[in-house]
């Protein structure tokens, strides 16, 4: 009689350890999916949010001194050439507070109204005669040696207006900055 | 199992559905409402940069002229590039927009206002993300350039 009363109890011991084996198993797989879903979520809000920045880089970088026309000390809203070819020599010289300021992006210009003649980069030379103004390009080290269009990156664009303070005059250009996923 | 183990896993489960339903609640009830204000402001600034870009220029190669000046010889019904200026206006708005790339994107219309006078340039929207500049002086009075996308 002993022997089988402490054999129901193992049994029932048994029972109760199998159901809760198989509640804690349903429990795991419920987190996990959770978890799962929860973490593509957040990763495109990630996404989303460095959008977001990009697109207030977008919005400020025109306005910014190494790249806004002054008049008199007063912001005209287009964006000085002659600026930009400072800017671009600039950039190798300062290559450290430039990585902190503008972060691993690709800024670049590209004049669309008078089309050029020539598409060629904008440098002190080919001032007269060129449509290409790449400003700022710095890549990831985990992307070194990898072709910048295989590289994940996040595009913004806008129109601007270029001024031109040797024949004063004005032009559209393109405003593209793309920012490299890190 | 017994009938105590079962009611027990049960009652846990209802619990487990209560959470999980609360959470999905604030997942797409209050957190997942969209937030659109950002890409408005993006928008507008968009719309202003063009705007201002397209105000900026010359334009008549034979005789360079400003565009928002061609805008005002539209107002005053004068010619311009041996044309007349509003048509004149309106040809070199589509090659401009074009080349922007605004065209491919967007539809749009460009419009200028004078007190209670209006003209379209192109018109393709009625609702849409706006931007004005205001030009003129006192001698020849004020009018609005506006631009709005949609």
């Amino acid at each position: 009689m002993g022997i089988l009363k402490h054999k129901q109890g193992q049994l029932q011991v048994q029972e109760t350890i199998i159901a809760v084996f198989i509640f804690i198993i349903i429990i795991i797989i419920g987190m996990s999916v959770f978890f799962k879903y929860q973490e593509s979520s957040i990763q495109q809000d990630v996404k989303n949010f460095r959008l977001a920045q990009l697109g207030n880089s977008i919005l400020t970088l025109p306005d910014t001194s190494e790249f806004v026309y002054t008049e008199d000390g007063k912001k005209i809203s287009a964006v000085d050439t002659t600026k930009l070819l400072s800017l671009k020599s600039l950039v190798n010289k300062k290559k450290n507070y430039y990585i902190e300021k503008y972060g691993y992006k690709n800024i670049t210009i590209i004049e669309v109204y008078p089309k050029p003649e020539n598409t060629q980069e904008c440098t002190e030379g080919t001032l007269e005669n060129c449509g290409k103004w790449s400003i700022y390009n710095e890549i990831p080290q985990k992307y070194q040696g990898i072709q910048t269009s295989n590289i994940p990156k996040l595009r913004k664009e806008t129109p601007i207006s270029l001024y031109y303070p040797i024949t004063e005059k004005f032009t559209i250009g393109i405003l593209i900055v793309e920012e490299y996923q890190i | 199992m017994k009938n105590g183990q079962i009611e027990m896993i049960g009652l846990v489960m209802v619990v487990i559905l209560i959470v999980i339903s609360a959470l999905l609640y604030l997942k797409f009830g209050i957190l997942g409402k969209k937030e659109v204000k950002q890409e408005t402001t993006i928008e507008t600034s968009y719309v202003i940069n063009t705007l201002t870009a397209l105000t900026n220029i010359q334009i008549c190669e034979s005789n360079p002229i400003k565009f928002k000046d061609v805008v005002s010889a539209c107002l005053n019904q004068q010619n311009i590039c041996e044309t007349e200026a509003c048509n004149y206006l309106k040809t070199q708005t589509e090659i401009i927009m074009g080349s922007i790339g605004i065209s491919n994107k967007y539809k749009y219309s460009l419009f200028i206002e004078k007190e209670n006078n209006r003209i379209d340039i192109k018109k393709q929207c009625d609702f849409g993300t706006k931007a004005d500049i205001k030009h003129g002086d006192q001698g020849v009075g004020y009018y609005t350039i506006n631009l709005q996308i949609c």
